[in-house]
């Protein structure tokens, strides 16, 4: 039976994130980087996914940024000095560079991760069995994955309710933030466990594994488009790896 | 003069989606005792939330105390302004019932006697010193009810937004919770219940507003 949404299907998706981001940890050079990160843009934009998310995203890490540029500056003395201070590199065209390829390494690992957003929790199970990993295990990481934005959503909620009694957590000490932090991550870890808790139950009530078999409501297949996704995939990355390795790129 | 909470031709809808709250004016004094109702999704807790400044309306402005409601911290708000959320789990944090209403307290350059009477004063007006070192989690749904809106009473605000304070308790338990409304309507401290328990609200609120299409009926 082939399901809705049918192209993309799920592995391919999976296999491309995979590529993606194995080569952005395996490349160095800023402009192969880039490449990369256009070619990412470029499965996003197809994929319909708003490209204004990653924005959003990448915001957080500016300061990663500036840190980057300042240690690696500091470390890596390569190439052009353009600021120093009592015999110290505080920014060089070496530690440019490479807090530059951080940059960019993450903000592919992101848009890639990105594509998965396209199927949905149910797809991504199915998928993942296709890939011959089991269930259970599929089902559960999953699951897991799944309640991440929700202790997210409850340790934010958990610090609106602290500023909501009038306590400006900024102007605490340092030592009495990180207790306040410990104070209300308790309660957060321990409502994930009485949830946790819960969900066994209610899956143990709707007779999970009380079966050998399972009935899938939706078992697809991959596409010629996908297929040629996969195969132009696999070759590309084993190609760049190939370069890679015999030198011709950093 | 202005009231202590004004909306001024408050609107605000979600990206892509139908306008929840429309031009909304209203004046809000201190001592006021509103009912907000409404049918579900009818926009009462995001009303709520604006007056509160959790949610920036998408055209007109919220005024607290005649200023912009952006112009105050989230804590500046919170000292003024007590909100009570929906799911009182969301607003409980600490290890203990005491610690819970001590907390915010230990920040106001109270010292340690003071805070200590204080939370001892709280716990007796909301029944609940018998539950002083109970994790807040492990209480039921009546209690953390009353713990969150507590916690909130201890700080002394102006003003306080419940929203559905009366869901999921039975009928002795929304009596005790009117008994405290009660007192807390006596000392002069105002409220707004966002609630569909008409028989809650009707001994405790001068006014009932109704949201319908995003206006007040």
């Amino acid at each position: 039976m082939i399901g809705r949404d049918a192209f993309p299907d799920v592995r391919t998706l999976i296999i491309l994130v995979f590529v993606i981001t194995s080569l952005a940890i395996i490349i160095n050079d800023p402009v192969w980087l880039m490449a990369l990160l256009a070619v990412c843009l470029a499965a996003l934009f197809a994929a319909q996914i708003p490209l204004s998310q990653l924005g959003r995203r990448l915001r957080r890490y500016r300061w990663l940024f500036f840190s980057l540029v300042l240690a690696q500056s500091l470390i890596n003395r390569s190439g052009q000095v353009y600021l120093e201070w009592r015999g110290y590199t505080l920014l060089s065209s070496g530690g440019l560079l490479a807090a530059l390829s951080a940059l960019l390494r993450i903000a592919i690992i992101l848009a890639a991760v990105q594509l998965l957003t396209r199927k949905d929790y149910q797809q991504m199970v199915t998928g993942l069995v296709q890939m011959k990993v089991p269930y259970e295990l599929a089902y559960m990481v999953l699951l897991a994955v799944r309640f991440i934005p929700v202790l997210m959503a409850e340790f934010r909620n958990s610090l609106l309710a602290i500023a909501l009694r009038g306590v400006e957590l900024e102007e605490i000490p340092l030592r009495e933030k990180v207790r306040v932090y410990s104070y209300i991550l308790m309660p957060t870890v321990a409502g994930a466990l009485i949830r946790s808790r819960r969900i066994a139950i209610a899956m143990e009530a709707r007779a999970f594994r009380a079966y050998p078999q399972r009935t899938w409501l939706e078992w697809p297949r991959l596409t010629a488009w996908d297929w040629i996704i996969i195969f132009l995939a696999l070759g590309a990355g084993g190609g760049i790896i190939w370069i890679k390795f015999w030198g011709v790129m950093a | 003069m202005t009231a202590y909470i004004n909306l001024e031709e408050v609107s605000f809808s979600w990206p892509r989606g139908q306008a929840l709250v429309q031009g909304l004016n209203l004046a809000i004094e201190k001592h006021d005792t509103f009912a907000l109702t409404g049918a579900n999704g009818s926009g009462k807790t995001t009303l709520g939330k604006l007056i509160m400044g959790i949610l920036t309306p998408t055209a007109g402005q919220v005024l607290l105390a005649g200023k912009p409601i952006t112009s105050y911290s989230l804590a500046e708000r919170g000292r003024r302004v007590g909100y009570v959320f929906q799911n009182p789990e969301k607003q409980l944090f600490a290890a203990t019932v005491a610690d819970e209403i001590g907390f915010a307290l230990k920040y106001r350059g109270l010292s340690p006697e003071e805070v200590q009477n204080r939370v001892a004063e709280t716990l007796a007006l909301f029944e609940l010193e018998q539950y002083a070192q109970t994790f807040p989690f492990n209480l039921s749904q009546g209690e953390k009810q009353r713990l969150a809106l507590a916690a909130i009473m201890a700080l002394g605000p102006d003003f306080v937004i419940m929203d559905e304070p009366s869901t999921g308790l039975d009928w002795l338990r929304k009596r005790r919770l009117q008994a405290i409304l009660e007192g807390v309507r006596d000392r002069g401290v105002g409220y707004i219940i966002i609630s569909h328990d008409h028989e809650f609200c009707a001994p405790l609120c001068a006014r009932t507003l109704t949201l319908k299409g995003g206006k007040l009926a």
